[in-house]
């Protein structure tokens, strides 16, 4: 008894301590791209946040080295694929505006668009985080 | 008052100038297209304004865009729906260059300028027959 509480308060804490997120938002984007592109990272975890017509794009500055997988990186030209099939899933027409897949079997993606906003949001977690935020 | 002859001289000429052209104005648009599309004719002009996020894509609900002059002095001036989208393609690929304005001629039928304006997202295409180009001193 006291082991199984032992082991269920080692995940607990494990997933506790290991919780990270990567979180894009892309809102009301131009032809060339954004005006204001901020970006902040946490400790295991990342956040971009590109909004507005301008001339920037929307990725993570080089400081940032990527998310890990199990001792894996998923680098910052992985992220291309990942909105490429999320804009793929959008724009069948009629398609539900949310989603989640798994991408390269290491990661679990959500995505959601508003259309009226013009707000495009990638959520991005390792597996493990994904589970113990109880997606999978 | 030398000016003001000037001017209305000027206004004048506009108003007995018969415009044959086509305008189309994006604005505000989201990844997959427009909410709104309005599309006006009129005698020398028609237009195509787009804007907002949505799914529709801006072009002509008629296919064919067929624009007259005024009084028919100038000849009617015709853009098939698969030119519309050539000129439509190019002016995008050029914005994707990062260029925000300028002008070409599109197949020996008609001379395009364009103008984009990235902190309002707005886009502008005129399209104009070659024939009012040249009278308008645009080629």
């Amino acid at each position: 008894m006291m082991i199984k509480f032992g082991l269920a308060g080692l995940i607990v804490f494990n997933c506790l301590t290991a919780f990270s997120y990567t979180i894009i938002t892309k809102d009301n984007g131009g032809w060339f791209g954004f005006r204001t592109v901020t970006e902040s990272h946490s400790g295991p975890n990342h956040q971009l946040a590109c909004a507005d017509p301008g001339r920037m794009k929307c990725e993570f500055g080089t400081a940032f080295g990527g998310i890990t997988q199990g001792g894996e990186v998923i680098n910052l030209q992985s992220f291309e694929p990942i909105e490429n099939m999320i804009l793929d899933l959008l724009a069948i027409e009629n398609s539900i505006l949310a989603g989640e897949f798994y991408f390269e079997s290491d990661f679990f993606i959500k995505y959601s668009y508003d259309l009226n906003a013009d707000r495009l949001t990638i959520e991005i977690y390792t597996l493990h985080e994904a589970s113990c935020l109880g997606f999978i | 008052m030398k000016k003001g002859i000037l001017l209305l001289t000027i206004v004048l000429l506009n108003a007995i100038h018969l415009n044959a052209e086509i305008i189309i104005t994006k604005s505000n648009r989201g990844l997959f297209g427009y909410k709104h599309i309005v599309e006006q004719q009129a005698e020398g002009q028609h237009r195509l304004d787009c804007s907002d996020p949505g799914r529709m894509r801006c072009k002509s609900s008629l296919g064919t865009i067929v624009v007259s002059s005024e009084n028919g002095d100038l000849q009617p001036f015709e853009l098939t729906e698969t030119q519309f989208d050539a000129i439509d393609l190019y002016v995008e690929n050029q914005l994707l260059s990062l260029n925000e304005s300028g002008n070409f001629v599109y197949d020996n039928l008609c001379f395009v300028k364009f103008y984009y304006d990235p902190t309002s997202d707005f886009l502008e295409i005129r399209i104009y027959s070659i024939q009012e180009a040249q009278l308008l001193n645009l080629i």
